[in-house]
């Protein structure tokens, strides 16, 4: 069954197969630019769509549905219908092809979709963590209703770990010191679980931050009731439930009452296998978003940018990075489009501190840093370089804006310093040189 | 226009302050951010509207 959008406007209707982030921003930029042609998003969730960084931090505060702790909807329920846009849940898309001019899209329950243009935003997905050798006895590590780790990437996810979260507290252990572990690990910790972090390699977060950096992001991690152990590798597990034993050496066993996992995510890009897109860690894309399909574009955590900012062409996968593209997307398939220049930008919160980042980093770069009292700025620049090419802050949302601006203009390191003095005059400085990495 | 801030959904990430520095800043101790100029020049609707959407809260909006 090939369902074909009202045959009148189809020519010019967008087909958005993803109703996450990247999605409903395309959709509503659309709106937005005065695009009146018919509007499809396909999403494979249950759920109206919904903000995914509230997952890991406000919903797992306290076990209130309520306010701050409920689902975030991107947009409220009628919003769709009111803006001419049908929105299609539950529904997985599971094949793109072109066909006579036109793009079409095949969906496991509705039948396929016939569109002149189609964006994709169907994101990424938690990589799952598992052991080649099949452990005797209680489970392999299936997550179900009925146990095994805890991946966090929806809203089900959330409400479930929210719910063990809300049990006696015990021990937890989390596997992989990133963003999502490290959060997840807060939140228990506040509640009174007792946390350990398993990171298998030398440093938390080393994938994406510097030493003193991802140092800084930790203090107050023990005050949380949280110990994080580097070098730290999970060789097997096995599950009761939502208890387990994790095998970390020959001899050395951790049980814990609760297990959440986040070890990276991959890009859902499975069911383009075939279309001949390229993909590559993604659907890859030129500055505009487009692929390498005419009338196709991508956006969000499946998509592969070039960053005309950094100079870098990698998948990116923070909540600004996926927004901004999406609304490029909408701006090329109105003709207004320009390519991506923005500076990457992300926050976490984690152990009390607010983190703010932007900026292209790398795990070799010379810090420079800004402090009074709690609030921390570092100013981070390429080794012997002048210009300041990345910031991060902790607990210090003013100066951070102040030196986003600084980042994107590639202001000289010390003129940013000067700067900082007059906003702050009381502040201590201190510049460190890269530490040679063993 | 006028730009209207909704206290109750800010939560301080200080993005409408980098987009827009002259009409936003954040009250340190409250961690709230501060509309400096509440009905902007027109000339000022590009960056004015470029900082109320950049705000990953959706805290502010501009009203006509």
């Amino acid at each position: 069954m090939t369902r074909n959008v009202d045959s009148a406007a189809s020519s010019a209707a967008t087909l958005i197969v993803g109703a996450s982030l990247a999605g409903v921003a395309v959709a509503e930029e659309l709106r937005t630019r005065g695009e009146t042609a018919a509007i499809i998003i396909v999403g494979s969730e249950p759920d109206l769509p919904y903000d995914r960084p509230p997952l890991s931090k406000q919903m797992l505060a306290s076990d209130e549905n309520e306010g701050r702790g409920a689902v975030q909807l991107l947009k409220p329920a009628d919003w769709y219908a009111d803006n001419e846009i049908q929105l299609l849940l539950d529904t997985r898309a599971i094949a793109l092809q072109r066909r006579n001019g036109t793009t079409v899209v095949t969906t496991d329950t509705a039948g396929d979709i016939q569109c002149e243009r189609v964006v994709i935003a169907t994101g990424s997905r938690p990589r799952r963590l598992t052991f080649p050798i099949p452990h005797s006895g209680g489970d392999t590590g299936t997550s179900n209703d009925l146990g095994g780790p805890n991946y966090l990437r929806t809203s089900a996810d959330a409400q479930r770990l929210r719910t063990a979260l809300g049990s006696t507290p015990g021990r937890m252990a989390v596997v992989g010191a990133g963003f999502i572990g490290l959060e997840a690990a807060s939140a228990a910790g506040k509640r009174g679980w007792q946390v350990d972090v398993l990171e298998r390699a030398p440093r938390p977060l080393s994938r994406v931050l510097p030493d003193d950096v991802a140092e800084r992001c930790l203090t107050g991690a023990a005050d949380y009731g949280v110990r994080v152990h580097c070098d730290t590798a999970v060789q097997n597990w096995q599950f009761t439930g939502q208890r387990c034993e994790l095998t970390l050496t020959s001899t050395k066993v951790m049980a814990a009452d609760l297990c959440v996992v986040g070890v990276g995510a991959v890009p859902n890009d499975e069911w383009l296998t075939g279309s001949g897109l390229n993909l590559d860690d993604g659907v890859v894309c030129d500055g505009h978003g487009r692929t390498s399909m005419p009338g196709v574009w991508a956006a969000g955590d499946v998509a592969r940018w070039p960053n005309a900012a950094t100079g870098t062409h990698t998948r990116h996968e923070q909540w600004q990075s996926a927004r901004e593209q999406a609304r490029l997307v909408a701006a090329d398939i109105t003709g207004q489009g320009t390519v991506w220049n923005a500076v990457p930008y992300f926050w976490s919160e984690m152990f009390g501190t607010r983190i703010q980042s932007c900026g292209a980093i790398t795990s070799a770069m010379d810090v420079s840093e800004i402090s009074d009292g709690g609030k921390t700025l570092m100013l981070l620049s390429p080794p012997g370089a002048a210009n300041v090419q990345a910031a991060v802050a902790f607990n210090a949302p003013r100066w951070f804006g102040m030196a986003k601006r600084w980042v994107s203009e590639r202001r000289p390191l010390h003129d940013c310093l000067g700067a900082a003095q007059t906003l702050a005059p009381g502040a201590h400085l201190r510049s460190t040189t890269r530490k040679e990495t063993a | 226009m006028r730009i209207e801030l909704d206290a109750s959904l800010c939560l301080g990430y200080g993005n409408c302050i980098a987009e827009a520095p002259e009409h936003f800043d954040l009250d340190e101790d409250t961690n709230l951010a501060i509309i400096l100029i509440e009905n902007p020049h027109e000339q000022d609707r590009g960056v004015v509207e470029a900082a109320v959407r950049s705000c990953p809260a959706v805290a502010l909006r501009i009203v006509e």
